[in-house]
């Protein structure tokens, strides 16, 4: 029922690998298969375009789950599948809330878990135009009702942005669920692996984004977080007419249902509801809470890369190495390994590009770095090309490599999906996995340079 | 038959590049030599790969001899110089480059070196520090990961398909002169020389450039190179097999060109 091309799924993989000691290659697949998915995808990538956004779709599709069973979603049995992925330990602490890359980094270094609040359910459709938000919407609200009256613990973000997910939205719908409480099976879980007085660290990206109210616990979201700005999902811009042209459609910009209010972006938003009821439960069973709060995805990045190389100069590693990371795209174990400083971008889009240009503008230079970048098969609105993508390579001092891309076909190189992991496991020198770090190391860097980040820690 | 050949070989690549003959303790170094008559930039000295000779040279010295003044030298045992008695190693060619450079009154040259010939640059930038600027190490052998005869044939053979079919004709004129025998032992010699624990030594700015369809030197050797180097910075030829200063000289010198004009920060 959940998607595993998704953020949610794929940051939450990543890091039960990392706390069951392994990397993570292919998005949590099978790491025999990894060569030949290499290969066979590298064929792809020399397909006709139009052939491979055929396949691009037919990969959502495929994922997606028909209209009529999501009556029979419950949001407790997801809870359960996430818990689920984690090795049953104490843990000194627990991160719960938004999905984010960086966040991902910091639980791994601390060597906890984290327990998401969004997930993504992939709806299956049909003969809806990706132009034609109105429609979309229409074509779920029975799908997404019954959804809603099984699961009143959650809160229905239907998002429609034809800008990114041009492709994905032709035989699908993206609903993100997001828990309004923490529910039977987190609180389970944290009654069994948190460590008694331990740390909830609440991760709150407070991301907001117009939206449509349609019904009690249901919204609809237009556009998403990023190359297009969020007036441009709404009202367009030259270059979404241009966009809109090149793709051929009968329209010159987006034509979405009013929106009434602000409201948490649906992917990466965080819905506070949730931080009260996680405020109740730590009350009720002392346990200690700290909120991460922060505006924009990437805002918590260069905390935590600068986090990384602060740890890996006080072990005497050199801290030359950087490792940018594209979205899911993320490699929290071999991050540690390699002794690569972990920056995750929230996309492949110019605000991602100016990010990782101003985290080194003030950074010290780095002697290698490497970079991960998704392909999302669409030339939308605020792609960077691949050479202003590799710009961000010439700044390395001695070493800059995409890893595992295929730059002629960027942004329709799905084989990296099974190349970067590969490309990333075989840099040489290598160091041994340290000890997790503890809240007081992170407290100590914090009271360092806390000041110095886009993020406040109450 | 080989005579014939290399007259054949030869004939069309004078006219890019004389040959300069140079007697250095009692033995005749051949060198191909091109460039302006009067330039201020340190001369640029090729040093070739296991069995070759500076023949596959020419095209990348045709590219940068507007700018500069270069050589390429014919190792002891190969191309046209006279061959000693034994089988140099990585030490003994490092020594007779180290010869030829002083006794043809290059001063401190630009070494750009491809495959085996990067071992011999680096040998010879360890001991003779004073002597080398700069260094261009083009697919620079061999990786530890594939330290066995096996295990390097292999990756050879693989790289075949990628490099022109021009080179053919080339090699076959540089094995004969060589001889096989002189090959497989210098090959031999090359598999045992550590140069991943001479690179943290070499102390001139060195660039590493690799074609990113080289299977002899994998990316990652590739990157663990210039890790090693104090001052190294690894370019990539998109497209280029083993043999970037044969298959891609225009992409290579446009590489080169700007690296050894740079002011030293080194």
């Amino acid at each position: 029922m959940v998607a595993k091309f998704d953020s949610a799924t794929a940051m939450l993989r990543a890091l039960a690998s990392f706390l069951q000691g392994r990397d993570f290659p292919m998005l949590g697949g099978r790491p025999w298969a990894e060569p030949l998915a290499g290969g066979l995808l590298g064929l792809v990538n020399r397909l006709p375009e139009g052939l491979r956004e055929r396949l691009y779709i037919y990969s959502g599709w495929s994922e997606a789950t028909p209209p009529a069973k999501l009556a029979r979603v419950r949001s407790e049995e997801l809870a359960d599948w996430v818990v689920d992925h984690y090795p049953r330990r104490r843990y000194s602490a627990v991160l719960v809330g938004s999905s984010n890359g960086a966040a991902v980094h910091l639980a791994a270094a601390l060597g906890v878990p984290w327990l998401p609040q969004t997930l993504l359910l992939p709806v299956r459709q049909r003969g809806v135009h990706p132009d034609e938000p109105a429609q979309d919407l229409e074509a779920m609200v029975e799908p997404a009702r019954a959804l809603l009256a099984a699961n009143p613990d959650l809160v229905l973000h239907h998002k429609h942005d034809a800008n990114q997910d041009r492709l994905m939205i032709q035989r699908m719908t993206y609903f993100r669920v997001k828990r309004l409480r923490l529910g039977a099976a987190y609180e389970r879980f944290l009654a069994d692996h948190l460590e008694p007085g331990g740390m909830l660290l609440l991760v709150d990206c407070t991301l907001s984004w117009p939206t449509t109210k349609v019904g009690d616990r249901h919204v609809f979201q237009q556009g998403a977080l990023g190359g297009a700005t969020v007036q441009e999902a709404h009202q367009g811009s030259q270059r979404v007419a241009d966009y809109l042209r090149r793709y051929g459609s009968h329209r010159r910009r987006g034509d979405p249902p009013p929106p009434d209010a602000d409201r948490p972006e649906a992917e990466w938003g965080f819905e506070p509801a949730m931080g009260e009821d996680v405020e109740r439960l730590a009350a009720d069973r002392g346990y200690r809470v700290r909120r991460i709060v922060f505006d924009q995805p990437e805002d918590l990045s260069p905390l935590v890369a600068d986090l990384y190389r602060d740890w890996y100069r006080r072990r005497g590693i050199p801290a030359g190495r950087l490792l940018v990371e594209s979205f899911i795209l993320l490699e929290p174990w071999l991050a540690l390994v390699t002794g690569s400083v972990p920056l995750w971008l929230v996309f492949n889009t110019e605000p991602s590009l100016a990010t990782i240009h101003r985290y080194l503008d003030a950074a010290r230079p780095f002697d290698e770095i490497r970079m991960t970048l998704f392909s999302h098969g669409v030339e939308s609105v605020g792609l960077p090309t691949i050479d202003q993508w590799r710009s961000v390579l010439h700044r390395a001092g001695k070493v800059g490599s995409f890893l595992g891309v295929d730059e002629q076909a960027f942004p329709r190189d799905f084989a990296t999906l099974a190349r970067y992991h590969q490309a990333l496991a075989r840099v040489r020198k290598r160091y041994p996995m340290p000890r997790s770090l503890s809240l007081e190391e992170l407290d100590a860097f914090l009271d360092r340079s806390g000041e110095r980040y886009a993020v406040d820690w109450r | 038959m080989g005579a014939v050949l290399d007259r054949l070989v030869d004939r069309r690549l004078a006219r890019a590049a004389g040959s300069q003959w140079t007697r250095v303790d009692g033995r005749r170094f051949h060198a191909r030599h091109a460039g302006p008559e009067a330039t201020t930039a340190s001369p640029v000295v090729c040093v070739h790969g296991v069995g070759v000779s500076s023949r596959y040279m020419v095209a990348t010295m045709t590219e940068l001899a507007s700018t500069f003044e270069v050589y390429a030298i014919d190792l002891p045992g190969f191309g046209l110089t006279d061959k000693p008695p034994e089988v140099l190693d990585v030490v003994g060619l490092a020594d007779a480059l180290a010869a030829w450079i002083q006794v043809a009154g290059l001063g401190r040259p630009a070494l750009l070196a491809n495959s085996v010939g990067c071992q011999v640059a680096v040998d010879f930038a360890v001991r003779y520090p004073e002597r080398v600027s700069r260094m261009v190490l083009v697919g620079p052998t061999t990786d530890p990961a594939a330290r066995t005869t096996l295990g390097q044939v292999l990756r050879w053979l693989r790289n075949l398909p990628g490099e022109r079919p021009g080179q053919m004709p080339l090699s076959v004129a540089d094995y004969a002169d060589a001889g096989v025998g002189r090959v497989l032992r210098t090959f031999g010699h090359a598999l045992v020389d550590r140069i991943e624990d001479k690179l943290a030594l070499v102390q001139a700015p060195t660039l590493v450039v690799r074609g990113d369809r080289d299977p002899i030197v994998p990316q990652a050797w590739a990157e663990e190179v210039t890790r090693l180097l104090p001052h190294g910075r690894l370019a990539v030829v998109a497209g280029a097999p083993h043999t970037v200063n044969f298959a891609a000289p225009g992409a290579l010198a446009e590489l080169v060109g700007p690296f050894l004009v740079e002011v030293d920060l080194a």
